[in-house]
């Protein structure tokens, strides 16, 4: 106890089982915030639209 | 206001089908849906000659007998009241030891031996160090002498 | 304590509140996984009596498999509210939830084929807790498959609301799958789940994994919430003078 634990010939399983869930569990977060920025994105097209829509009707 | 309170008897309703609908397909599964059979079963004569079904139990203690130049096993499975013989050409996994259970997958014979294609360890479900395992042991034989062992290990 | 719980179910309100609590959430994820895997791996036996090193696993195993059935409640749940409430939000915490409790339960049959295959000789096999599990799976992708081939938002919600209601007829069984009162009834390649059999140290290890995993449950899904809000509410005037739209 207390010292890093040898996996004996069982590494393969053990670090394949951590390795897929970490890959897993940064991989999440990660597409959530591009998904958020390309909405965001989407947001300020919107609101220029409505802007130049304002301009224009004020032009007029 | 009615409306709201409409749906929420709705929801309730569909709630209460839902887990009556589950305890439902409980119920009906019990003994239906094993996921292996006890050699007793299988012993009563519960399966077809030359069907494929999965046999479990516990392996006999000093049952287990390897063929020095091939993977040939032999063991007993038994759930204390009724012995099977097993044979099986391969590897065995790594939990399988007597007195632990295993379950096998294979046809019975007309001569009562059992020949599995395929041998699974059961999991233990014990989580503890050789020493605290020793001690707890101990105690559970002292309080279950009496008692079969059968639901205490067999089941696991 | 009075707070005004309706005012935290306007998507304008939640928002920011989600905003300032996600990295708490993330945070406290990380620091408890952190101790978790220290303590599984540093802190418990090397030798077990019938268990090989591979019963590490059980610290990603366990609490993912719990954190897969509990949230398909949670999912439920939050369907049921939105039912009953006709809230918005509630509706975007179901389906915010639904991605991630597929994830927890991938990493679920995952782990439990990387742990199968050394102790019990093999990857899959058709036992009723396993069965019962990969049905769950289903059942996720099939709520955000519905979801997602209805365009309308609102009916999109609601008719997945109620498969995810009737989905939940599994939850019971596969937790009886393993946990039956007489074993002589069902059997199957797993053990019984029992607590009294488990090391302090590799439970405690274990438990403490189970709340990173709830942590980061809470933050995953308050993220993929606030995109939704965003994405379901582009058009209305609050979303689109928030800070981070109109300085980004």
């Amino acid at each position: 106890m207390g010292e890093w634990p040898s996996f004996g010939s069982y590494g393969f399983y053990i670090l394949w089982t951590y390795g897929l869930t970490l890959i897993l569990m940064l991989l999440e977060p990660t597409v959530l915030k591009i998904q958020r920025q390309s909405i965001l994105k989407t947001v300020r097209r919107l609101v220029k639209i409505r802007q130049r829509g304002n301009q224009e009707a004020i032009n007029k | 206001m009615k409306a709201r309170q409409k749906r929420f008897i709705l929801v309730g309703i569909g709630v209460i089908g839902v887990a009556a609908a589950s305890a439902l397909i409980i119920s009906a599964l019990r003994g239906n849906m094993n996921y292996y059979l006890t050699p007793t079963k299988v012993m009563a004569g519960e399966v077809a000659e030359g069907e494929l079904f999965r046999l479990g139990g516990m392996v006999r203690k000093g049952s287990l007998k390897r063929d020095t130049k091939g993977l040939d096993v032999e063991f007993i499975l038994t759930d204390y009241k009724t012995d099977v013989t097993v044979r099986y050409n391969g590897i065995l996994p790594d939990l399988f030891k007597e007195q632990q259970s295993a379950v096998t997958k294979g046809k019975l014979g007309t001569d009562h031996i059992f020949y599995a294609e395929e041998v699974l360890a059961k999991h233990d479900p014990s989580y503890m160090p050789p020493e605290v395992k020793e001690s707890l042991h101990l105690d559970k034989k002292q309080s279950s002498e009496a008692a079969p062992a059968i639901n205490d290990k067999a089941s696991n | 304590m009075n707070i005004n719980w309706f005012k935290y179910a306007a998507p304008s309100s939640f928002y920011p509140l989600a905003g300032k609590l996600i990295p708490w959430f993330m945070g406290l994820a990380l620091l408890l996984s952190l101790l978790g895997l220290y303590w599984g791996f540093f802190k418990t036996p090397n030798v077990l009596t019938h268990q090989k090193e591979y019963y590490r696993i059980i610290f990603i195993h366990v609490p993912a498999v719990w954190m897969g059935m509990w949230l398909y409640v949670m999912m439920v749940f939050w369907a049921l509210v939105g039912l009953v409430f006709n809230t918005r939000l509630s509706y975007m915490f179901a389906s915010a939830i639904a991605p991630t409790g597929a994830l927890f339960t991938v990493i679920g049959l995952w782990t439990g084929a990387f742990w199968g295959q050394p102790s019990w000789g093999t990857w899959w096999d058709w036992d009723p807790r396993m069965t019962s599990f990969l049905i769950l799976l289903f059942l996720y992708i099939g709520y955000m498959a519905l979801q997602s081939a209805i365009d309308d938002s609102r009916r999109a919600d609601k008719a997945s609301a109620i498969l995810a209601l009737v989905g939940l007829v599994m939850v019971p069984v596969i937790y009886w799958s393993v946990n039956c009162p007489n074993p002589a009834e069902c059997s199957s390649l797993h053990q019984e789940s029992s607590t009294q059999q488990i090391e302090p140290n590799i439970f405690f290890a274990m438990m403490v994994m189970v709340l990173a995993f709830w942590f980061y449950a809470f933050g995953v899904v308050c993220m993929r919430v606030r995109t939704l809000i965003l994405q379901r509410e582009k058009h209305t005037q609050w979303v689109q003078e928030l800070e981070e739209v109109q300085h980004g």
